[in-house]
């Protein structure tokens, strides 16, 4: 029994590190649209695209299948995330890559691949006055990982960074650096954009945002109804405003336990059907429903328009999505 | 009995582990220091490869470039700066290898601009942005510079050429061109080059990529010393790679590898000071975990024909059966061990092994002391014959009590251990306390005496601008430094010698003085010859322990043999009169010759009350003698004593402020005294004054309220009562 509880544990370290070191979330210009190429894509039609967020690259047929059936041409994938590590050797905090994606199976045809990166924001903050040495060393890494691994063409790069009010001005200069050396290559940069963000400025020479619409609430909270999505809790955030990029949104299509112990909080369960409990203990399951999501979707809309390209997805995992119907996928990334 | 508190002291002192001591104090005891000797470093080159490399272009280029310029080039020009040489109407550079090179030596320079390019290239394959199809931005690519490194034929820098190419190789990973490099022509290098040996690790990495080489591959990386290499080959996190794992590879692929003996001997130690292996995973291996498997290799290593020194193996297994409380087996392996092949130098430590074995399972009869009298005599030449500039050098900075590496001086070590951990508290129990004597200020002033010379720290200058102290350092003869006032002697009034001294019956520590003054046997002759054998420093001891016992006639006849240059021997001084009333706590100016003085007027008054047949002036001398005796051991403890008490010194050794009922009885006895004078006085005021002095005021006032101070007492009465309290809580705290 023991083991089971330490490989419950092992998984949701794993999950954690993937979704919440990395905080990464992001959105995606899609072009809905069923045939395949940018090229082929007119302006008035939108794209489908939807996230991948793991450390290896490796696509299950479900997973292939799924993209085919939602027509999803565009792919935001994460080929690493940037971080504050100490170097060991010479004892000295280095900016360096660190869980680069490893690519097992091919990239699907017809779809779009964005390279994405996590940036901590310790390692912003370390990148002050090298800014354009950083920029230069993340795009040339995600192009080519890219080219390395047989992605296609690159038309946009994503930064994702959960920058702050003390680290903007060296996010906005890290990103114009990293804009102007992808426009010579005649690439877009598009960043992800937080709810807290949306009322901040917006970054120089980026040409496009994501707004991530998960995440919402305070998961270590008892009095939260559901961390993952709640229009409660995104209410504050929906005052019509002009924000300077054109954005598109990312909704959830995850779920997650939160285990409580004594109403204080334990943490997060992948599978929280596998977890033991006590008389001290809970599990508030979160897992935001189509209802909800479209409420969410309606509402965001309402305030900040349609999106730019389109609808996204987060994230392309079969187990999660499989909490989905067909319809309800096809609904959420719907353009109308 | 006072035999019994010295073993017992002695008991503690060795049983216990690591004591820190205040500084100044050595750090650790001598039944702490290593024992276990097996690696010989002479087998050790004194350059490291960086500096043979350095030392090499020195060879190729001129023996007139300092060798630290050639470091700063060879390691941290940059290639622009190489590239700048080749101009050279304009060379720019306060570097003279670099200036030497560009004026004389183009084909150097070509190997320098080819080798930091290879360098710039692989640190940026090396670094952890690099991804495969990353541009970098380079004027040659790496597979030119193995191109240009094997086109180089000619002999002068072909060696160095072959390791950028190998270097190259590496990082285009294509290891069976490197494994084909090493075979055909690196490895035929001789043993010691420094490019054969710079090498070895790329060559390791790339064998490993194959599956019939990995077996070598594993090996060079332990001999590399690469440990995290060594884990990845064994499939095991490298905090989970053992030293033992190591060892057994070594012993597996190379018997006779003198690395063994070298790891083995940091392991050992490490165990003789923590009880486990303190390098690799700390927590990984306990001394048992770690002995079975050494003794696994060991027992294997001695029917092993491959084996060369088996003598070495025999004493690792001895030493693991010591270890283990297993005395006499392993008294037997050594026996065996001598027999075996092997190193002088093993067989010197098997001998001191043995000599230490000796000394735990023998009994302390004749035979035994005739057998000890020949292993000291041994011991002696052997620290005699091998001092070093280092250890005197090492000795003369007072590095045994100053620093906190454990041991640094082999031989000397083993002395100290051997005798003052182990012989003296069983000669003492033994009912040999004169040996015990003789054998502690042999240990503690050998090589002291030997090398002659102490440094002395005089003056710390702050120096305003920086903030930084510079310590003036001084030299001195080691009697200048003995008898130097402003100096602490903390070699002879904090060492096991003196503890031994200060708390020995004192009728030992006087028989053991007739043994320096006529020796009587070899061994008396040999302990003399190697002990600080002054014989105002015994008579000193002598005299002082005879003050704290109150025999102040046996402490003049010892005190009155001393010089007034004495004092600067001493850590201590007088401060207040001993003969002053018992609550005078006037300072006065320091007295030359203070104890035997003290106890020459003690002697004085014992004769006066003795004789005198006037009550009064009888109860004066009784109530004089009574002071004396009750400020040795209060305000003028140094009568008695050579530390305050206070965390100075020998009070770290234990011996010096230990004799609490010696005091206890001294004070009791004063009282008893001072009783007894006022009863002897016939005088009313002179028991008045006599009690006034002792503040027993209401007595005063009751008993002899008429005499001059019972007036003076009753008009302040509460002022008196005040100070009385305030005199008595003063002299019960202290």
């Amino acid at each position: 029994m023991k083991h089971l509880l330490y490989i419950s544990a092992g998984i949701l370290l794993l999950v954690m590190c993937l979704l919440f070191t990395s905080q990464k979330q992001q959105g995606a210009i899609a072009q809905t649209h069923t045939t395949v190429t940018e090229d082929d894509t007119t302006p008035h039609e939108k794209s489908k695209a939807i996230y991948y967020w793991r450390t290896t690259f490796n696509l299950s047929e479900q997973e292939q299948q799924f993209l085919q059936k939602h027509d999803i041409n565009k792919l935001y994938v994460r080929m690493f995330d940037v971080a504050l590590e100490r170097e060991e050797m010479s004892d000295i905090w280095e900016v360096v890559p660190i869980a680069t994606t490893q690519f097992i199976s091919d990239v699907p045809e017809g779809v779009s691949i964005i390279p994405t990166t996590y940036i901590t924001v310790d390692a912003l903050r370390d990148m002050q006055y090298n800014e354009e040495r950083y920029a230069k060393l993340i795009v040339e890494r995600l192009l080519a990982m890219a080219r390395y691994n047989k992605c296609g063409e690159i038309k946009e790069v994503q930064f994702d960074c959960d920058w702050t009010q003390t680290t903007q001005s060296i996010y906005f200069e890290l990103c114009e650096k990293a804009a102007n050396l992808l426009h010579e290559k005649d690439i877009e940069l598009s960043i992800t954009v937080r709810l807290h963000q949306i009322s901040s400025e917006a970054p120089y020479y980026v040409d496009k945002g994501v707004l991530m619409v998960y995440n919402t609430g305070n998961f270590k909270s008892t009095r939260t109804r559901n961390s993952i999505l709640d229009i409660e809790d995104i209410k504050p955030y929906l005052k019509a405003r002009d924000y300077p990029l054109p954005l598109d949104y990312a909704y959830p299509t995850f779920g997650w336990g939160i285990k409580f112990y004594n109403n204080d909080f334990e943490k997060i369960v992948t599978n929280p059907e596998y977890e033991l409990l006590t008389e001290a203990e809970y599990i508030r399951i979160e897992r935001p429903t189509t209802a909800q999501i479209l409420e969410v979707k309606n509402a965001v809309e309402k305030t900040f328009g349609k999106p730019a390209s389109g609808n996204i997805i987060y994230h392309l995992d079969q187990k999660q999505l499989s909490n989905y119907k067909d319809h309800e996928i096809a609904q959420i990334l719907s353009y109308n | 009995m006072k035999s019994l508190k010295f073993s017992l002291i002695i008991s503690l002192i060795t049983l216990s582990s690591i004591e820190a001591f205040a500084c100044g104090d050595p750090w650790y005891l001598p039944g702490e220091y290593y024992m276990y000797r097996a690696y010989n470093p002479s087998y050790e080159s004194s350059y490291s490869t960086s500096e043979r490399n350095c030392l090499a272009w020195q060879e190729l280029t001129s023996k007139s470039i300092p060798l630290d310029d050639i470091s700063d080039f060879v390691y941290y020009a940059t290639v622009e700066e190489v590239e700048a040489l080749y101009d050279t109407d304009n060379i720019d550079t306060d570097n003279r290898f670099a200036a030497w090179i560009a004026k004389n030596d183009r084909e150097a320079l070509d190997f320098f601009y080819l080798a930091k390019v290879n360098s710039d290239i692989r640190l940026e394959y090396n670094s952890k942005w690099y991804y495969p199809t990353m541009d970098i931005d380079s004027p040659l690519t790496l597979e030119e510079i193995v191109e240009k490194s094997l086109a180089y034929t000619s002999p002068r820098l072909r060696d160095r050429y072959l390791l950028q190419a190998v270097r190259a190789l590496f990082t285009l990973q294509r290891y069976q061109e490197c494994i084909d490099l090493w075979k055909n022509e690196i490895s035929k290098l001789p043993e010691d080059n420094v490019i054969r040996q710079l090498s070895r690790q790329y060559i390791a990495g790339s064998m490993w990529r194959f599956k019939e080489t990995s077996q070598e591959a594993l090996y060079l990386f332990v001999e590399l010393g690469d440990n995290e290499s060594v884990a990845y080959c064994l499939g095991k996190h490298s905090s989970k790679l053992t030293s033992m794992d190591i060892i057994e590879i070594i012993y597996a692929n190379s018997p006779n590898h003198p690395s063994i003996a070298k790891k083995l001997q940091h392991d050992i130690n490490d165990i003789e000071d923590y009880g486990h292996i303190g390098s690799y995973s700390s927590s990984m291996l306990t001394d048992k975990e770690y002995f079975d498997r050494l003794l696994a290799i060991a027992t294997d290593a001695i029917s092993n024909p491959k084996v060369k020194d088996k003598a070495f193996w025999y004493y690792t297994i001895a030493f693991i059966l010591q270890y283990n409380k297993s005395e006499y087996l392993a008294l037997e392996c050594l026996d065996a061990g001598m027999k075996a092949p092997g190193s002088d130098y093993i067989k010197e430590s098997m001998k001191v092994l043995k000599i230490y074995l000796n000394a735990k399972t023998m009994t302390y009869n004749q035979e035994y002391e005739e057998l000890l009298l020949t292993q000291i005599q041994w011991f002696a030449d052997k620290i005699t014959n091998n001092i070093t500039p280092e250890v005197k050098q090492t000795t003369i900075e007072n590095y045994y009590t100053l620093n906190s590496s454990r041991s640094y001086y082999y031989w000397n070590d083993m002395l100290r251990r051997i005798l003052i951990a182990e012989v003296c508290p069983r000669m003492i129990k033994a009912g040999k306390p004169i040996r015990a004597l003789q054998l502690a200020n042999m240990a503690d002033n050998f090589l002291v005496q030997h090398v002659g010379r102490r440094i002395t720290y005089h003056h710390f200058n702050k120096e305003s601008d920086d903030y930084i102290y510079v310590g003036k350092t001084k030299a001195l003869q080691i009697n200048e430094f003995r008898y130097d006032k402003k100096l602490k002697n903390d070699m002879d009034y904090c060492n096991h010698f003196f503890i031994m001294a200060d708390t020995i019956d004192v009728k030992a520590l006087v028989s053991y003085y007739q043994t320096t003054t006529n020796p009587t046997s070899q061994f008396d002759r040999l302990t003399n010859q190697h002990s600080y054998i002054n014989g105002e420093y015994l008579c000193d001891l002598i005299g002082t322990k005879y003050l704290r016992q109150a025999s102040y006639a046996e402490a003049e006849k010892y005190l009155s043999r001393l010089t007034p240059l004495f004092d600067g021997h001493l850590n201590v001084a007088l401060t207040h009169d001993p003969l002053a009333s018992r609550n005078d706590n006037e300072h006065i100016r320091p007295i030359k010759g203070f104890r035997h003085k003290f106890a020459e007027k003690m002697v004085a008054l014992e004769q006066e009350i003795a004789e005198q047949k006037d009550p009064d002036k009888r109860a004066k001398a009784i109530y004089k003698y009574a002071c004396g005796m009750w400020h040795s051991h209060t305000n003028c403890l140094y009568l008695t004593q050579y530390s305050s008490g206070y965390p100075e010194m020998a009070i770290h050794l234990k011996g010096a402020f230990s004799n609490k009922s010696q005091r206890d009885d001294a004070l009791k006895k004063a009282e008893e005294l001072f009783n007894q004078a006022i009863m002897t006085a016939q005088s009313p005021e002179l028991k008045a004054d006599m009690l006034y002095e002792l503040c027993n005021y209401k007595t005063i006032a009751k008993k002899y309220p008429d005499t001059q101070k019972g007036r003076l007492v009753r008009g302040q009465c509460d002022r008196l009562i005040d100070y009385h309290k305030a005199t008595s809580a003063y002299n019960q705290g202290r």
